[in-house]
């Protein structure tokens, strides 16, 4: 019943994201978060103005607009991916507009006090996690685990070369993400069996319920060494021998999609740093400088 | 008044998702007391979810139910429709966790609320019902029994409850010849001497053949037919249409009568020989 139901936040589609090479989306992941932290959040000796950088964030926006695009994922999905840590950036954002001295100060109540400068450092400190878990969300939204543990194990090869065991990591990982929905699958069939012996797991003090998962726990071990046994056979009667050479049954090559890819995302990292170190803001001056600018 | 009612039934996984899958549709059925009451289906029919809606284990969402005259939908009433209604899952065996054979077996009646003397006697009375002696096997743990030993354990965990409808799911899957039959001469026991009405959820047409009263066959979620064995296995289209095999006495008459031979529609292997002797004394006058 839940057989095609895939752990994690996969989105099945068929989009120019989701074709591309899981190495170019991992590569590509890192390109945009590193670009995304070139972009100021606050004001420091280098950066003058509090409010600069609203420019790179404004184009960090329209990058993840096409990606989004690009990669035919509805918008809730990846809304969902930023309800999980709205909590986080909530209270970040409250601490984080309290705390700056510098600026002119807009409101004070006792000791509390927001300045603009505040104001603006919160703005971007909420541009920039958000930004950064949209853009992140990407990744799992369009790629599946198994795809995600071949192209880490591509990546990390060069590790080989100083006796990292990066084939034994890969199976491990690869086998860890295989059984994650078989014992989804199992736990639900427990769970339902000791539920219609009357077993509650919802009710009474924190001890009880833990002492209600035993129920649930034991017979899931007793299942999981099992298939642990039984998986662990049928790689010894195929001859399985994690030393030796092997070759892949899925060979990843990478197409002119990937090509593109690099190029926009690469050119989205030149955009920020040209901005920060060539233009020096000039792009935030011309576009907000006309009202955040005294 | 019908131990079971179901009007109407209709279930979804995973709602507007892209895995969204239709396990039910528009499914009624009305199971009498002290029937025994056979759900046939290829896997994926729907048998499984059909059968986690009878105890509240699923939630009811669209159509209307009452077991024994309580409401599925009374959410102050789910509880009791749990204990009333046995649940005996596939492999019953690997839901086995207790320290001991008594522990586990006094695990349902335990989340009853009940006395210790009525725990006590309901467990003793349980092991003693699926045919393994108490004093033998009450203190030893489950996990050193063997499999036939475990899943008759796991029967008696459900039978101390006492249920007024017990409902197996492919009580006799991974069993060797005997074992089946051991099995399936100990849910006639329980019908006897427990719980008249019995549900039991099979792939193999010999046995619901000679044990059911009343059968439906669900396919992709549906209600294909619904009536007696010999109604059911009379279709001509049973086969295509559920996608299952004919009992084996039905499926040999339906060759005789291939043959010419005027021969009555049977569904067990009794009936079968009673047939051809019909038959062949027909023939020999």
């Amino acid at each position: 019943m839940f057989k095609d139901i895939s752990f994690g936040q996969y989105y099945p589609a068929n989009s120019f994201v989701h074709k591309l090479d899981a190495r170019t989306k991992l590569l590509l992941t890192i390109v945009f978060i590193v670009a995304l932290f070139f972009i100021p959040s606050n004001a420091t000796n280098r950066v003058d103005q509090a409010w600069y950088g609203y420019f790179g964030y404004m184009v960090t926006f329209a990058v993840l607009l096409v990606v989004i695009i690009f990669a035919r994922v509805p918008i809730g999905s990846i809304l969902k991916s930023i309800k999980g840590v709205l909590f986080i950036i909530v209270l970040m954002a409250v601490i984080n507009l309290f705390v700056s001295n510098q600026g002119e100060v807009l409101w004070a109540w006792k000791r509390l006090h927001i300045t603009d400068t505040a104001v603006h450092t919160t703005i971007k400190l909420i541009l920039r996690l958000v930004l950064l878990i949209i853009g992140a969300s990407i990744l799992p939204l369009t790629t599946t685990p198994v795809a995600i543990a071949d192209g880490l194990e591509s990546l990390l090869k060069p590790l080989g070369w100083i006796k990292v065991p990066i084939h034994d990591m890969a199976m491990i990982l690869s086998i860890a993400l295989r059984f994650i929905p078989t014992l989804f699958e199992e736990t639900q069939k427990i769970v339902a069996t000791q539920k219609a012996r009357g077993a509650s797991f919802d009710t009474g003090n924190l001890f009880k319920r833990a002492k209600a998962l035993i129920p649930i726990l034991i017979p899931l071990f007793v299942s999981s060494f099992r298939r642990a046994d039984e998986l662990a056979f049928a790689m010894d009667s195929r001859c399985y021998n994690a030393t030796n050479k092997r070759t892949k049954y899925r060979v990843n090559r990478m197409g002119w999609r990937d090509l593109l890819a690099f190029l926009f995302m690469n050119a989205y990292l030149v955009v920020i740093l040209l901005d920060r170190y060539y233009w020096v803001f000039e792009m935030d001056r011309i576009i907000f400088g006309g009202w955040l600018g005294k | 008044m019908s131990a079971i009612e179901i009007k109407h039934l209709t279930y979804t996984y995973s709602k507007k998702t892209p895995f969204e899958h239709t396990a039910l549709k528009d499914v009624s059925f009305v199971v009498e007391e002290g029937e025994t009451f056979g759900i046939i289906g290829e896997t994926g029919s729907g048998k499984s979810t059909l059968i986690q809606h009878l105890n509240a284990l699923i939630k009811m969402k669209d159509g209307e139910g009452t077991i024994l005259g309580k409401s599925l939908k009374d959410k102050k009433q789910l509880r009791q429709i749990r204990f009333d209604v046995g649940m005996v899952f596939q492999y019953p065996e690997y839901q086995l966790f207790a320290d001991t054979v008594e522990q586990d077996v006094a695990f349902g009646p335990k989340n009853m609320g009940l006395q210790k003397v009525e725990i006590e006697r309901r467990v003793r009375r349980a092991i003693e019902l699926v045919g393994l002696d108490f004093e033998k096997f009450a203190k030893r743990s489950p996990f050193e029994l063997s499999g036939g030993e475990k899943r008759r354990v796991a029967i008696a965990g459900v039978i101390a409850m006492e249920p007024k409808i017990l409902v197996l799911d492919e009580p006799t899957a991974g069993l060797d010849p005997q074992g089946r039959e051991d099995i399936l001469a100990l849910v006639k026991k329980l019908k006897e001497e427990v719980c008249p009405t019995i549900i039991i959820v099979t792939h193999n047409m010999d046995e619901i053949a000679k044990e059911a009263d009343h059968i439906i066959a669900l396919f992709k979620g549906e209600i294909i037919y619904n009536g007696t064995p010999l109604e059911v296995f009379s279709h001509e289209d049973f086969k295509e249409k559920t996608r299952l095999e004919y009992p084996t006495a039905t499926y040999i008459a339906n060759e005789i009568r291939k043959q010419g031979v005027d021969i009555k529609q049977v569904v067990t292997p009794e009936e079968l020989v009673s047939e051809l002797a019909r038959i062949k004394e027909g023939k020999n006058v």
